[in-house]
């Protein structure tokens, strides 16, 4: 019974559609320009954007990878010898009776009727004109730019959520389809919470399952731009550069849609079942959304995702807080599953980077000094140290974390006193400390400052005069606490750290000393 | 025993709490400083002195290494005078390293004090040691101290000084001091050992400036103390490596010999001895040089004191051989 489903569907699935399949070539050219010139300022996530739909296609797009060109950055001319470029190899394989698809993606600045690329221009007219004599059956253009919907402008623009595509038997689609991300007035807008543009963002959700509303893990052209349009006026829609309305163009003869994305052949994936009914958030291990699912009870969803440990989010309905849950794809399918979720309240937001609390160890080498001159010679000299730090962080809430410290050191100095040939001195130190900061994450890097509380033993003894006594003094010292943390890997970090501490020394008089101590080091955090 | 070790760890962590603990003084260090070391009393006698007393078969002799008119034994005497001061010394040392060992029980401005503490080789005793500080030149000029070792008998009121001393700089190395030993007081108090000598000691000594001096004046004991005679010993030790030393024996015939001498960076040198002989009672004087091998390169002995002639006086080599010294080192 199993078998002859699965044959009737894959008859449907030929019938309806024209999928890629053994004798289609499809050719991708995808260009990331943060640059736009004169004028403009420069853009954080083109580039990003488009490693991004660079790898969604090689994954499910059906693009090999001696089909794709990625320029980043590359400049105008660039642009256009990667088009003639992919638009010959698409002309032979054409004639060799391949079908052909060319995608051309392009995020970036747009002004005046022309892509900005650095100081090159390429006007959206010629733009249009080359995709529109490319010899490919299909040519799609995937515009991610200011005012991109001028491209559009001369014929077929339809700014509306969806375009209808006759689906029949026959030959495949053939013809030029646009999409921008942006009507011809309109800005497109980049969003720092989810590190990409939103249109972008929204397309490659859309991509990898997000916009598979029918459930037949295909995602057709009218389906992601279904997806794309809903998601970006949603994000946009109460933000301050205004609403923006992604365009569309199409001129496609033929029958059947346009399979952009086929994520039967990845084994791998976040499945979203039937009743399951939210706006999900997929994140990688960084923190970065990958993938958005607004999911809508009645079919399952599936998202193709490479293998990795993700955590997915969402958010009441109630607003009273938020489901999370960390989930890792290997080669099968994982269920989303709401009630195995962690509710969690909304300040421990993952995407705003709490990732829950971890547990982190720090290993450095530093260096003591007290500020007073007199007591670096008459009490405590410079030392080193090397200390280990145990630290909970997100443990108290997000952006606050704890932790434990000690540290072991020592030095020698001489003793300076009035009158007195200098004494050499070996002096040792050991502290061992509680802090509580707050973190404060700018990408990879993390700055922090807290408070930090110490017990400190400090002594010394004089080698070269064995009749002295070996001396020594400990105290409670409260102090500041800060650090500069660069994040190599999700588990790896250098850190810098700097203490200023308050001692309180009353053996000989009584006097309030500072000292700092510095640390260089690296942590590793465990877990997720 | 529980009860105790909570609360001394309460008492620590109240301790830590409150203010910081230890002995982490650098005060102390300069009081300690004030007290005087090891080597700012030792006597140090060149190598030409030869083994000590082993080697004194008689007061002048060819021997194979020296020829006429023979080894410079009476210079040889030199060194176990020394060794038995340097004992003496080190003895007085012990006592004032105990101080070292210990933090202070009480500091004030200008004062410290070590104990009452028990005696533990004589039960029923306790000790303590007491240095002020004062600023006699202003509170810029160097500081003197003045120190004091005590003892009593429990139950006593006061203490007794055993060792009083007092010092002038800001550490022995680099100034000036005195040390008086009581040791009467020692065996008064019931603080004595078997070895602890009658009488008294006094020590002077300065490192303010070259030559460094040592002055130890056993005359209060009526048999010196520590192995050594009665007598006032002068020691001066120049950088320079030249050096002079006053001191005082008796031979093995049981005659009384004191003895000035002054010797060179190698170890040369003059000495006038003024003996009072044991068979007669009869006293006098005679000179000697030696070379930096312990051998002797003149002598003078007007009373034949030696024996070395059967008609007075004795002479042999010659004074322009003996070793050149500084004007004021050594007896001629």
């Amino acid at each position: 019974m199993t078998r002859l489903a699965a044959a009737v569907a894959a008859v449907a699935l030929a019938a309806t559609a024209g999928a890629a399949h053994a004798s289609e070539r499809r050719f991708a050219l995808v260009v990331g320009e943060p640059d736009g010139g004169a004028g403009t300022v420069r853009l954080r996530y083109a580039e990003r954007d488009a490693r991004r739909i660079h790898a969604i296609l090689l994954q499910v797009g059906g693009v090999r990878p001696d089909d794709a060109r990625l320029l980043l950055g590359a400049g105008s001319a660039a642009f256009r010898r990667a088009l003639g470029e992919l638009s010959a190899r698409a002309a032979a394989a054409k004639e060799r009776g391949d079908r052909t698809v060319l995608v051309v993606y392009y995020s970036g600045h747009a002004k005046d009727g022309a892509l900005r690329l650095g100081a090159g221009r390429l006007p959206l007219d010629e733009l249009r004109a080359a995709l529109e004599r490319a010899p490919a059956d299909v040519r799609i253009g995937l515009l991610d730019s200011c005012r991109s919907g001028a491209i559009a402008r001369a014929k077929g623009v339809r700014p509306a959520p969806a375009f209808d595509v006759a689906t029949g038997p026959g030959e495949g689609p053939a013809g030029l389809v646009l999409i921008a991300s942006s009507a011809a007035d309109e800005d497109s807008q980049e969003s720092d919470a989810v590190g990409a543009s939103w249109f972008t963002h929204h397309l490659a959700s859309g991509l990898l399952g997000g916009a598979d509303s029918s459930g037949d893990r295909r995602v057709t052209l009218a389906e992601a731009y279904a997806y794309a349009y809903a998601r970006t006026v949603g994000s946009t829609a109460s933000s301050a550069g205004g609403v923006q309305h992604p365009v569309f163009l199409y001129d496609l003869g033929g029958t059947g849609d346009v399979v952009l994305a086929d994520l039967a052949p990845v084994s791998g994936g976040l499945v979203f079942p039937a009743e399951a009914e939210g706006l999900y958030v997929v994140l990688d291990r960084s923190g970065r959304a990958v993938a958005e699912v607004a999911k809508a009870a009645g079919a399952e969803r599936r998202l193709a995702l490479s293998p990795g440990r993700y955590t997915v989010k969402k958010r009441l309905a109630d607003e009273s807080g938020l489901l999370v849950a960390s989930l890792g794809v290997d080669s099968g399918d994982v269920a989303v599953d709401d009630g195995r979720m962690d509710r969690r309240p909304l300040d421990r937001d993952p995407q705003k980077g709490f990732g829950g609390a971890r547990i982190a160890l720090v290993a450095g080498a530093g260096a003591q000094r007290f500020f007073d001159e007199g007591a670096r010679d008459g009490l405590f000299p410079p030392a080193s140290l090397a200390g280990l730090e145990l630290a909970l962080r997100d443990d108290l809430g997000h952006g606050l974390a704890w932790g434990v410290d000690a540290a072991l050191g020592g030095g020698r100095g001489a003793l300076k006193m009035d009158g007195v040939d200098p004494i050499p001195v070996r002096f040792s130190e050991l502290a061992a400390g509680a802090s509580l900061w707050r973190d404060f994450r700018f990408g990879r890097a993390t700055l922090s400052a807290g408070a930090r509380v110490a017990f400190t033993w400090l002594a010394r003894s004089f080698p070269a005069e064995q009749q002295l006594p070996s001396q020594y003094f400990f105290t409670v010292t409260p102090g500041l606490t800060g650090a500069a943390a660069w994040r190599f890997t999700p588990a790896l970090s250098a850190i810098a750290r700097l203490r200023l501490n308050y001692l309180f020394y009353n053996v000989d008089e009584n006097r309030s000393l500072g000292f700092a101590e510095g640390f260089l080091g690296v942590e590793y955090a465990f877990g997720d | 025993m529980r009860s105790v070790t909570r609360g001394a760890a309460a008492l620590a962590a109240l301790c830590a709490l409150a203010a910081g603990c230890g002995n982490y003084s650098t005060e102390d260090l300069r009081f300690l400083s004030a007290l005087p070391r090891r080597e700012d009393l030792r006597v140090t006698i060149p190598a030409s002195t030869g083994a000590g007393p082993a080697a004194l078969t008689g007061l002048t002799a060819a021997t194979a290494a020296c020829g006429s008119p023979g080894a410079a034994t009476v210079w040889q005497w030199a060194k176990p005078t020394s060794d038995d001061l340097n004992a003496g010394v080190s003895w007085i040392i012990g006592l004032i390293d105990q101080v070292r060992r210990h933090p202070p029980t009480h500091r004030g401005d200008d004062s410290r004090r070590w104990g009452p503490f028990d005696d533990d080789k004589h039960p029923g005793h306790e000790l303590q040691v007491v240095i002020d500080r004062s600023w006699p030149a202003g509170a810029d000029g160097p500081p003197a101290y003045a120190y004091r070792f005590e003892g009593r008998a429990k139950g006593d009121a006061a203490f007794t000084p055993l060792i009083v001393g007092d010092f002038r700089g800001a550490s022995a190395s680099h100034g000036d001091g005195d040390v008086a030993l009581d040791f009467e007081a020692f065996w008064t108090v019931g603080v004595a050992n078997p070895d602890t000598p009658h009488g008294s000691m006094a020590i002077g000594y300065s490192r303010s400036s070259d030559p460094v001096t040592t002055d130890l004046n056993l005359l209060a004991a009526p048999s010196g103390g520590f192995g050594a005679a009665a007598f006032e010993y002068l020691y001066s030790g120049w950088a320079s490596g030249i050096g002079a030393f006053d001191y005082k024996f008796t031979n093995t015939a049981g005659d009384v010999l004191e003895v000035r001498t002054g010797y060179d960076a190698a170890g040369a040198g003059r000495l006038r001895v003024t003996f009072t002989r044991r068979a007669d009672g009869a006293t006098g004087t005679f000179d000697q040089c030696w070379d930096a091998g312990g051998c002797l390169v003149y002598v003078y002995d007007p009373m034949n004191f030696n024996g070395l002639t059967p008609t007075p006086p004795y002479t042999a080599g010659s004074a322009a051989a003996c070793a050149t010294l500084p004007a004021g080192v050594g007896p001629f």
